[in-house]
């Protein structure tokens, strides 16, 4: 017996039956999800939200937006959650510590000033250093925190500590929120009777290129650079198709940091945002849903396929390289804190289903592309390739990749139809001709990077320097 | 050598994932055209017939200004008749006339509704209403709704209690629509939960309503419907319906968390002299999230009477529960900061920072 061809060959073979069942799980999110858009939008049709929006007897709702360094935008950031348009509402600003003025630039912006503050201490959390509301009382929504530097999980928990509300809201204070953005995310809350809602996600969308004047998005545009351009139609399809999909089958293990609402109660009961991952939005998810399967009571994770917060994304290989780093060890870290749910019937959907999903697919699958791409060049190499095999196969990998992208910007101009003009259509399926060979294999080779980090016990969270929206001109 | 050997992808011919990817590329095509399609309607839709759509609007909008009296003699012009045979056309007519509806009252409206009823639009209605699909079950009822065709309420009132959501939802907003207080008799037969948004739907509903007295509120507080239950414990808040109040005592005692939290808050607004020691007493039996509900009705209604409770509770583990519990006795005993300041000295951790954080609240 040839032990090196029967290796070669159940490798090979091993890759071909992942991408069988890794074509069937897309094949299935994708023709999960219209149901659920079409249902959302459907029941939308006759939903007056105005006459929520102005009720004294809606929910309330704390934003808590935790900001490091953000002098620059954090007037302008503050004013856009400001002009949200929902009555019972508090914004809660944490500065985590910034070096910067940050502080100081709201403290004039907002005339606030130091208040004594007594704050139950419910998550434990880094020194709190000061809170600040404002003198003027039109700014009442306002809260200021300014705390000793503890990173992003922390700065969270002290928000959640300080809301005063059922509900809170946690964003990246540099995202643009539609106005009826809250109200939106508070629907699933009020509507569920036998189900309690326990967090609810909301669509991110690209904004680089579109113009943003006064902290509101004044017009979308679809972004110039190749880069933003690309990860346009990856949020799309990650947002439209995958979590809508998941949102239905209730298995949804990842809601957005930049934009989640949570139930304060069950958030507190699970200890907050853990500070020892950088994964920490997925990581809350995972447990409160464990915390709710542990014992037993029925509970439902939603999202809603509105454009409901715009956010940059990184437009070069440096800043977009290190956050696929830590996105594959967030996940790593989450899947590992949570280890006793894999294939444990115990957590029914999300033991069998969800997380296996999330380790094959989502953890494993950059290194199984790469691992792929290694045996591919070895075989090359030794003559063992059949090319006329390869091509055939390439073709179908390919060809199923540019199918999910098409489908992917079909939905979008079915709903939502954010980029208007024909052309901005046109450009977005070409770019998604270039993703097998450029950015897809970036975005593996950074997750890669980010998996031989955590064998070195590297946890830093990594740079995320912002361009900056474009700007209405004068 | 190697090559000899039978490989499992011997088994696969290459044309056979040549024909796959020739699937894929068909379905690409299909789904290029429909994008394209899609665009191209959506174009057309917006600028071929702007004409139709911008002059649509402007004759109605002249027409409702005209004389209120001349609601008889509508004579739509024949130019709209052909494109008002397209159902994109009419649905847009429609859909403008819905949003008119909305946003006037009086005269006006009456006159919408008459030109609702003219162009035949009602029949687009019950057309909707009469389908099997969901969401087009719910438009028809929207709109029937909007445009007071009372006529329809028995089929209506049927749906209240349908088991689709959606469709009960928009038939509850009918119902309260056309009768207003009276429309609430749906509550009676109500099996179905009525969800916190629909409860907050129908209340912003009813609130440009004079207030008068709701008939059935006393047996909705005994209904088997939890939800029933706890809307109507809402609108005894709102309505301060101080004749249910022994009710909503009892309610107290129910079984599910959500009802005692919402009588909590209602007996805040109909308390009299006994509520605050039902409340304190309800207070040792509840759950933490219930007790800090209680505690926010006792700043409105406890007096020096509950202070010795309340002194107890300062000790209680909970910080929550303590701050609440403190504020309480800042706003409703007579020497409350006088007790607030002693047991500041006495432990200032954390009552130092209670007094201080309460002192700054209360000064607002």
């Amino acid at each position: 017996m040839n032990w090196g061809f029967l290796i070669l060959e159940i490798f090979a073979f091993g890759i071909f039956l992942y991408s069988i069942v890794l074509f069937a799980f897309y094949v299935f999110i994708g023709v999960f999800s219209i149901g659920e858009t079409r249902k959302y939008i459907h029941q939308n049709r006759v939903t007056d939200y105005r006459r929520i929006a102005s009720s004294l007897h809606a929910p309330s709702v704390s934003i808590i937006a935790p900001a490091y360094n953000e002098g620059l935008t954090i007037v302008d950031n503050v004013r856009s959650l400001l002009s949200i348009y929902y009555y019972n509402l508090e914004v809660i600003i944490v500065n985590d510590g910034s070096k910067d003025n940050s502080l100081q630039k709201l403290i004039d912006a907002y005339q606030l000033e130091k208040i004594d503050f007594f704050i139950p201490d419910q998550i434990p959390t880094k020194e709190v250093r000061g809170v600040y509301k404002s003198r003027n009382p039109v700014l009442r929504k306002v809260v200021v925190v300014d705390k000793v530097n503890g990173g992003k999980a922390d700065a969270l928990n002290v928000g959640v500590n300080i809301a005063s509300n059922d509900y809170i809201i946690c964003i990246d204070v540099d995202c643009v929120l539609e106005q009826d953005a809250i109200l939106k995310m508070v629907k699933p809350f009020m509507e569920a009777t036998t189900q309690r809602v326990i967090a609810s996600g909301g669509v991110i969308r690209i904004a680089n290129s579109s113009l943003v004047e006064h902290g509101s998005l004044v017009k979308v545009k679809l972004p110039k650079d190749y880069l933003p351009r690309m990860q346009t139609l990856e949020y799309i399809r990650a947002f439209l198709l995958g979590r809508m999909a998941w949102s239905r089958l209730n298995g949804l293990l990842l809601i957005s940091g930049a934009f989640g609402a949570f139930d304060k109660e069950i958030v507190i009961k699970c200890g907050g945002y853990n500070r020892n991952t950088v994964g920490e939005d997925m990581e809350l998810v995972v447990r409160m849903r464990r915390y709710m399967e542990e014992r037993k009571e029925p509970y439902k994770v939603t999202y809603i396929p509105d454009p409901l917060c715009w956010t940059e994304a990184p437009a070069s290989y440096k800043v977009l390289g290190r956050q696929r780093n830590r996105w594959i060890r967030g996940t790593y870290e989450t899947l590992k804190f949570h280890k006793v749910m894999f294939f444990n019937p115990r957590y029914r959907l999300l033991g069998m289903v969800s997380y296996p999903y999330w380790f094959f697919f989502e953890l494993l699958a950059p290194v199984i592309e790469f691992l792929g791409f290694i045996a591919f060049l070895v075989m090359v190499f030794a003559g063992l390739v059949d090319w006329e095999l390869f091509f055939a196969l390439f073709a179908v990998v390919i060809g199923f990749n540019y199918l999910y992208s098409v489908f992917a910007v079909y939905m979008e101009v079915k709903t939502y139809n954010q980029y208007r003009r024909r052309t901005d259509i046109a450009k977005l399926l070409l770019t998604s001709l270039s993703e097998p060979f450029n950015f897809h294999p970036f975005v593996v080779w950074s997750s890669i990077r980010g998996l031989v980090d955590i064998l070195r016990n590297q946890h830093s969270w990594g740079d995320m320097a912002r361009e900056g929206f474009d700007k209405k001109k004068s | 050598m190697i090559l000899s050997l039978l490989s499992i992808f011997d088994f696969f011919k290459p044309g056979f994932f040549y024909a796959t990817a020739a699937v894929f590329a068909v379905l690409i095509v299909l789904l290029l055209v429909l994008i394209y399609w899609n665009l191209y309607e959506r174009k057309a839709a917006f600028f071929q017939p702007q004409s139709f759509r911008v002059e649509f609007e402007l004759w109605v909008s002249k027409w409702i200004l005209e004389d209120l009296q001349d609601t008889d003699t509508i004579r739509v012009p024949l130019k709209f008749a052909k494109h008002l045979k397209r159902p994109n056309n009419r649905q847009f007519a429609l859909d403008g006339l819905i949003e008119l509806k909305k946003s006037v009252a009086g005269a006006v409206g009456d006159k919408v509704v008459a030109l609702y009823l003219e162009l035949g639009f009602k029949e687009d209605s019950l057309k909707k209403l009469n389908s099997v699909v969901w969401h087009q079950k719910v438009k028809g009822i929207n709109e029937l709704s909007v445009m007071q065709q009372e006529d329809m309420n028995a089929r209506i009132f049927k749906l209240t209690n349908n088991r689709n959501k959606y469709i009960r939802r928009e038939a509850q907003s009918a119902m309260f629509n056309f009768y207003g207080f009276k429309g609430l008799r749906f509550l009676n037969v109500l099996t179905h939960a009525i969800s916190d948004w629909q409860q907050l739907n129908l209340i912003e509903q009813l609130r440009p309503l004079d207030p008068e007295p709701i008939p059935g509120l006393s047996g909705w507080l005994h209904s088997d419907n939890d939800t029933v239950v706890i809307f109507a414990l809402r609108l005894a808040e709102i309505y301060q319906c101080f004749e249910v109040h022994a009710d909503v005592v009892h309610c107290l005692a129910h079984a599910n968390e959500a009802v005692r939290s919402q009588a909590a808050k209602t007996l805040k607004e109909i308390a009299d002299d006994s509520t605050a020691d039902i409340l304190c007493k309800q207070y040792t039996v509840e759950t933490v999230r219930n007790q800090v509900v209680l505690l926010n009705s006792l700043a409105v209604i406890a007096g020096d009477a509950q202070q010795p409770f309340l002194t107890k509770e300062l000790d209680n583990e909970n910080a929550f529960l303590k701050l609440g519990a403190a504020r309480v006795i800042a706003t409703c005993c007579s020497n409350g900061w006088a007790i607030l300041g002693a047991k500041a000295r006495e432990q200032p951790s954390p009552f130092q920072k209670i007094y201080n954080h309460l002192r700054f609240e209360l000064k607002k």
